[in-house]
């Protein structure tokens, strides 16, 4: 009966993956490469099960970046076990993109290329926190305009993340980092404890730990694609094809043949809580090289003409596109 | 759709005169004013476009934002001090960068940060840093990047006819492990709202 009460618990969280499409997933794990990110100071000699890191004074620390990585890695290959797509934004000790690291600037827009560029449907930033020794808890952004998509997907995130963590909850909250700014889909920041808090950063050393840390990210993602019970989520309720999953579709609210002037509409659909970002195409046919404002790239029609509908609504102009480039190849 | 296109007109406009004030700023540095801190190398030589930066009276209120002590609430100061012919803007950031003078308040702004110059283009003000601001930066955590950058923020904006913030150090874009995207300005908008609620 026990073994019966688990299995039923756990398939709860499984997904008929069969019956089901499920949206791509982009995984960022904060910092990497030159980008340490933060750093915590351990007792002498402690097991990370990480890299082995040490500072200039020869304490042994732990890298927020290593963390990061660990808790993405763990977090990938939990959501790809449920047939979620995934994408990670970088897989080794480098850049975003697995490039090396140059500028802070050149790293956060590889990575939100990358997931933009994908057609991701949802990201999902992995950091931890840092300010000092008695600083302690659980802490999910979104971007202050996010959609109700990205405000449902964080404060579910989060809730799995402090009921899992058991650590004080610092509450779902707003602000313009850039992943989020410059994201198309839904996206959200973790800041799983704090390294600066010695009890924390031990905590965190711990590989069990940060694989709770990335199931309960991961069981926030799936508690979102079912519904969650939060309104405005959207549901992936599309039957899977078949053929392999690519994105096909492309909202965009307008194309204009000066960046300058579609830099001006980006602004005016931003402030109507959307995100979006511009992207330069060339048209074979025409000869022409147009500046679109995009706002969503999806590989179900119906999600793409929900939120063309959504921003008609709003009283922008949208329309529905390839997101293929229309040149041959 | 009327009422869409009508929005933007004004935003035009302001974007034309902020441009000419950018243009004229860019002039006023390159011809040589920028080195004193406390000069205050402001647009106020670059025209009237912007009425704020006009030097203040030699005395007045400025409002400053430090931290509580836990580093995580900002908390309003506001101190009267003679101008000596500086901006509100070069005003408050340096009373910023001294430090608070007041028990239980606390500041994150890395240690040695001097404010070299300060200058105001349309809404933008734009807050030049020594390099111990760089170098001083913390390498990572949400939570140590706003108490650093909120306080910066909420501080200029306070000055009348500024609503953003554009932080250099020496003179150019800082490369710092930010999270935040500082090639823009930034504004309240940017940091949780929690910072400055009632505790």
């Amino acid at each position: 009966v026990r073994w019966l009460t688990c299995f039923s618990a756990l398939a709860g969280l499984m997904l008929p993956t069969t019956a089901v499409a499920l949206p791509l997933v982009a995984i960022d794990p904060g910092h990497g490469g030159r980008d340490t990110g933060a750093v915590g100071v351990l007792p002498a000699g402690t097991e990370t099960g990480l890299v082995p890191r040490s500072d200039s004074r020869g304490r042994t620390v732990i890298y927020e970046k290593d963390v990061t990585l660990d808790v993405s890695q763990r977090l990938d290959a939990w959501l790809r076990a449920r047939g979620f797509p995934t994408l990670m934004t970088r897989t080794q000790d480098l850049a975003g993109g697995d490039v090396p690291y140059t500028t802070v600037g050149a790293d956060l827009r590889a990575r939100t290329n990358l997931a933009n560029e994908a057609g991701a449907e949802l990201f999902v930033s992995i950091h931890e926190n840092s300010l000092n020794a008695r600083s302690s808890g659980t802490e999910t952004y979104h971007f202050y305009y996010a959609s109700p998509a990205a405000r449902a997907l964080a404060v579910l995130v989060h809730q799995e993340v402090v009921f899992r963590l058991g650590l004080p909850d610092r509450g779902v909250k707003k602000a313009g980092f850039f992943v989020l700014k410059n994201t198309v889909m839904p996206a959200v920041l973790v800041e799983g404890a704090f390294l600066s808090n010695p009890e924390e950063a031990l905590f965190l050393a711990r590989p069990d730990v940060r694989q709770q840390l990335a199931e309960a990210v991961g069981t926030g993602v799936v508690r979102y694609v079912e519904g969650g019970g939060a309104p405005g989520t959207p549901a992936y309720g599309a039957p899977v094809s078949p053929k392999p999953l690519v994105i096909k579709y492309r909202v965009t609210a307008g194309a204009f043949r000066t960046r300058a002037l579609a830099l001006r509409r980006l602004a005016a659909v931003r402030r109507t809580g959307t995100t979006a970002v511009i992207r330069r195409r060339y048209t074979a046919r025409t000869k022409k090289t147009l500046h679109y404002v995009v706002t969503g790239q999806f590989i179900f029609l119906e999600n793409a003409r929900q939120m063309r509908d959504a921003l008609r609504a709003k009283g922008l102009p949208a329309q529905i596109g390839s997101a293929k480039p229309s040149a041959a190849r | 759709m009327q009422a869409f296109r009508s929005q933007f007109l004004p935003k035009r406009l302001r974007g034309l005169i902020a441009g000419m004030a950018l243009v004229a700023a860019t002039a006023a540095i390159t011809a040589g004013c920028a080195d004193d801190a406390s000069v205050a190398p402001t647009t106020t030589t670059a025209g009237g476009s912007t009425a704020q930066t006009t030097a203040r009276p030699a005395s007045s209120r400025t409002t400053v934002y430090f931290l509580d002590s836990s580093g995580e609430r900002l908390t309003e100061v506001v101190t009267s001090d003679s101008a000596d012919g500086e901006t509100a803007l070069a005003v408050a950031l340096r009373t910023l960068a001294a430090g608070p003078q007041q028990a239980g308040l606390t500041t994150a702004l890395p240690a040695g940060t001097r404010l070299i110059s300060s200058s105001q283009d349309g809404g933008t003000a734009r807050v030049n840093f020594s390099s111990e601001f760089a170098s001083g930066y913390p390498s990572g955590g949400s939570a140590a990047e706003i108490a650093v950058l909120a306080p910066i923020v909420f501080t200029a904006t306070e000055v009348p006819g500024v609503d953003s913030v554009l932080i250099e150090v020496e003179g150019a874009p800082p490369d710092i492990p930010t999270q935040f995207d500082l090639s823009a300005p930034l504004a309240r908008d940017d940091f949780p709202p929690e910072l400055v609620a009632a505790p």
